[in-house]
């Protein structure tokens, strides 16, 4: 009988399958015995978060509306010879000015008029006053500002700045609640690196699960310290988000300029204390 | 004599049959476990089984729980004797716009026989184009960024040469 195929290219044929079926066989035993059947997915934190209001702590916005500093109209050039503005006394709804002439002082409100010298209003440091329909300045003489109680005795200029600066604050306490300006979180977010040079934190790990991040340094003045921060707090949570995972901290980074409250849970000495903050 | 070629010629079927009917898609979910393990999860992917490697489409990655990027496009391919990682339209999370490149379009890393010592890298991006070489022996890694955009975000990462420009050096 005739062969249709020859006996060595039938072995090697049969060789070559033989090293196909082997290798399979092979990977099917890794495949059953050794590999995973499934990869790993994502899953968002599921978790319900903790039922958590947040209450403004202040009675109205009013009173957390920022402090504007009036800036004085451009109009008043002249000047008023002969009177000195020595002292003021400026409210929303009250001015009362000392002024003295040839050596006399006289105490005006609001109207009074003095050489035909209208008092119209009033700033930090100056009165205005209105003649013939024109506008007249006094600055205040030895900064001596009677106004909530205040007296004053800096220069003009160290007193303008030091105006400029309050008026600048970036965290105020008022009624026992820090209010924080936005700016202040928006130049972080935008130039993260200041971040690391006020603060040093690290990851807290806690049976190998990421369970906070550890505060271990905060320069002194910085803005960190101004908000309570010290030294060795646990930051566990922010607005009752656990920080058990970068993701958290992550989705606050970005969400950071919508919110108005924030609400730092630390661990400090042991015990689990809320910082609260009011964004303006 | 012909047992000698046999088993040879055996020897190197079974190594490239290893390859070929590796179970590619079990193996990868092997690497999503083992990076699982550092806090990396490749998340949302399609994934596609070829003879030679294998691709990814659309996958999420995510690190320690954020997700850091998006992937178009992963392609790995081994010849043995020339191997190729291609990576597609990456873009990053807005928020490590301040430390990483915005997007990465087109990434290619290489390995051939030809140059053996090292792997090289060629990428382009919002980053401008960047060309690098890993040489395993040296422990180094050194990439050159010929056509500069917007490197802000890394640039304190960077050195500037007169000769190179732009480059990024390290010994790991």
């Amino acid at each position: 009988m005739k062969q249709i195929i020859s006996s060595k290219l039938f072995s090697t044929l049969i060789f070559l399958l033989s090293i196909v079926v082997l290798v399979k066989i092979v990977w099917i035993a890794i495949s059953l015995t050794f590999l995973p059947n499934s990869g790993e997915e994502f899953s968002s934190n599921s978790k319900s978060k903790a039922l958590y209001f947040r209450v403004r702590l202040t009675n109205n916005k009013a009173v957390i509306a920022p402090v504007r500093v009036r800036t004085p109209r451009k109009a008043p050039v002249s000047s008023m010879r002969g009177i000195k503005l020595l002292a003021l006394y400026n409210a929303s709804d009250v001015v009362v000015v000392t002024v003295e002439k040839n050596r006399k002082t006289s105490v005006l409100g609001k109207g009074d008029k003095i050489d035909d010298f209208t008092l119209v209003s009033a700033g930090a440091d100056y009165a205005l006053f209105r003649k013939n329909s024109k506008n007249f300045k006094l600055t205040l003489e030895n900064k001596k500002t009677i106004g909530n109680q205040i007296r004053r005795t800096s220069t003009p200029k160290a007193h303008s700045q030091r105006e400029k600066a309050s008026s600048n604050e970036k965290i105020i306490e008022k009624d026992g609640i820090k209010m924080v300006n936005r700016g202040l979180l928006t130049s972080y977010t935008s130039h993260p690196e200041k971040i690391w040079k006020d603060i040093g934190i690290s990851e807290n790990n806690r049976n190998g699960h990421l369970n906070g991040f550890k505060i271990n340094y905060v320069k002194r003045g910085s803005d960190f310290e101004k908000l309570g921060l010290k030294r060795g707090d646990l930051l566990m949570a922010i607005n009752a988000e656990k920080l058990d995972n970068i993701g958290a901290v992550m989705s606050l980074y970005k969400d950071i300029n919508n919110i108005e409250n924030l609400t730092l849970t630390v661990e400090r000495n042991g015990k689990s204390e809320d910082i609260e903050y009011e964004i303006q | 004599m012909q047992m000698v070629k046999r088993i040879i010629g055996g020897f190197f079927l079974s190594i490239l049959l290893l390859w070929l009917l590796s179970p590619k898609q079990e193996l990868f979910y092997l690497l999503e476990k083992e990076l699982k393990k550092s806090g990396v999860i490749i998340s949302n992917e399609r994934f596609q089984d070829r003879w030679f490697g294998f691709v990814i489409e659309n996958a999420d990655i995510y690190v320690k729980g954020a997700k850091m990027a998006q992937v178009s496009k992963l392609e790995l391919n081994i010849f043995f004797l020339y191997n190729t990682l291609k990576i597609e339209g990456v873009t990053t999370n807005e928020a490590i716009h301040n430390v990483a490149p915005k997007d990465i379009n087109y990434t290619e890393i290489k390995y051939s026989v030809l140059d053996p010592l090292k792997v090289t890298l060629l990428a382009n991006g919002s980053f401008g184009i960047a060309k690098g070489a890993v040489t395993p022996l040296d422990k180094k890694i050194k990439i050159l960024l010929p056509v500069v955009k917007d490197i802000k975000a890394f640039k304190k990462f960077l050195k500037k040469d007169k000769e190179e420009g732009w480059k990024y050096e390290t010994n790991y």
